[in-house]
């Protein structure tokens, strides 16, 4: 990949800037900064909406020469909204002529300790990008992401050590044109904490944010019946 | 039995009506209880994953519109159909903005499921789920993925029946037909 050609980070994430689909994004991207290359970010829930955002996410993808999707797993695949942004794509692809061979990366995080669990999406997505024509640079797909909670990863301690260690690979081989190694993924996808911890330490967590809410009490609460 | 279909097609896509109208006959047939929610006419919001519906309001969104007829319906329902052109192997945007708000059915609380993670219940009553989808051309890729979606979001909801049925473009309607009988057949077998 050379210096002058365009990287695009879509965050696909509801939570925009606070979500934890940005902290990887931002991550990636700041590594490829490092190695000398330019970089826009947008986030897709803030212009999926509006005819006129649908246009700039549009535009910015024919600009692109590196698409690096970032975006939480909801339901076992992708949120509404990045896939009506696919949907757009497509569209808008079959419109053109000859439309230019760009680059597509995935960058997934699931809330369940597994990062197999994020597999649907991954296929998903890259069928998308067979159907659209996009060259599929690979998937760095991510288990336990309610661990990095919307932090950047550089305050996250040792806890993401391998995390960072394969997106630091993922950058060096993106931007050298190359595809995603086999070792980065394999590094991303392990697991920060054992399971059993990571579980307790989640029901934990949202027993103390329904407290807050004064919600604790009625957490179960079944209001449809 | 009390049925919800929820039809994630455009208008503008009338390929599946004909499909659509087979469904009901054969559930009108068996005299089930059916609700068809033309999705995309309705004013549905983005799930905007602030988890509002585990921690702040149980078991209801915090977004008021008419996803919350949905979830009333289908808590109380026995089966849900997802009906959806087939998207990249997936469900189309306007059927999984339905899904996407569709969380509050479950307890934040983490379960295993099949030795992997899930989340608990929040209902005692599971819904049945089949999902029908239409392919313009064929393409196994597209349907494998399919399937496997239909089948992780069955383990999701802990549906005590799942099924994934693909029409394609040119396929007997008929064919259709007697298949998604079969399907209810055994949907009434496990309810």
């Amino acid at each position: 990949m050379n210096k002058d050609e365009n990287i695009l980070l879509l965050v696909g994430s509801p939570k925009n800037s606070s979500s934890t689909s940005a902290s990887l994004g931002d991550y990636l991207t700041l590594r490829l900064e490092e190695l000398g290359r330019s970089i826009e970010k947008e986030y897709i829930y803030k212009l999926i909406r509006k005819d006129e955002g649908q246009k700039k996410i549009l535009s910015m993808v024919d600009n692109a020469d590196l698409i690096i999707l970032a975006f939480p797993l909801y339901v076992d695949c992708l949120p509404a909204g990045v896939i009506e942004t696919l949907e757009l794509i497509a569209n808008h692809r079959k419109s053109l002529n000859n439309p230019k061979k760009i680059g597509f990366v995935v960058l997934i995080n699931c809330g369940f300790p597994e990062a197999e669990q994020n597999n649907t999406a991954i296929a998903i997505c890259k069928i998308f990008a067979r159907e659209v024509g996009f060259e599929w640079k690979g998937a760095l797909s991510l288990g336990m992401g309610g661990a990095i909670g919307a932090i950047p990863l550089e305050e996250r301690g040792g806890m993401v050590r391998n995390l960072k260690k394969g997106y630091n690979l993922a950058a060096q081989a993106l931007a050298e044109g190359k595809y995603i190694p086999e070792e980065a993924i394999e590094l991303v996808a392990k697991r920060f904490i054992p399971i059993t911890l990571y579980t307790k330490i989640g029901n934990l967590s949202w027993n103390k944010q329904a407290k807050r809410f004064g919600a604790r009490k009625i957490i179960e609460a079944k209001p449809y019946i | 039995m009390k049925v919800i279909i929820l039809n994630g097609f455009k208008k503008e896509n009338g390929k599946m009506a004909r499909i659509h109208d087979l469904m009901l006959e054969q559930l009108k047939k068996l005299n089930w209880d059916t609700t068809s929610i033309n999705l995309e006419d309705k004013s549905i919001a983005y799930c905007l994953g602030c988890f509002g519906c585990w921690v702040q309001t149980p078991g209801e969104c915090v977004i008021k519109d008419y996803e919350t007829e949905i979830v009333k319906y289908l808590v109380q329902s026995d089966l849900v159909i997802y009906f959806t052109p087939i998207t990249f192997g997936g469900y189309s945007s306007i059927l999984k903005k339905a899904i996407d708000r569709q969380i509050s059915r479950v307890l934040p609380y983490f379960t295993k499921v099949n030795g992997e993670v899930h989340h608990l219940q929040r209902y005692e009553k599971n819904q049945s789920l089949i999902g029908i989808g239409f392919l313009e051309k064929p393409d196994n890729e597209k349907k494998e993925v399919f399937k496997t979606l239909v089948y992780r979001n069955s383990l999701n909801g802990a549906s005590p029946y799942h099924q994934a049925i693909i029409y394609e473009e040119g396929q007997d309607p008929l064919e259709f037909s007697n298949s998604f009988n079969k399907t209810l057949m055994e949907v009434e077998v496990v309810s």
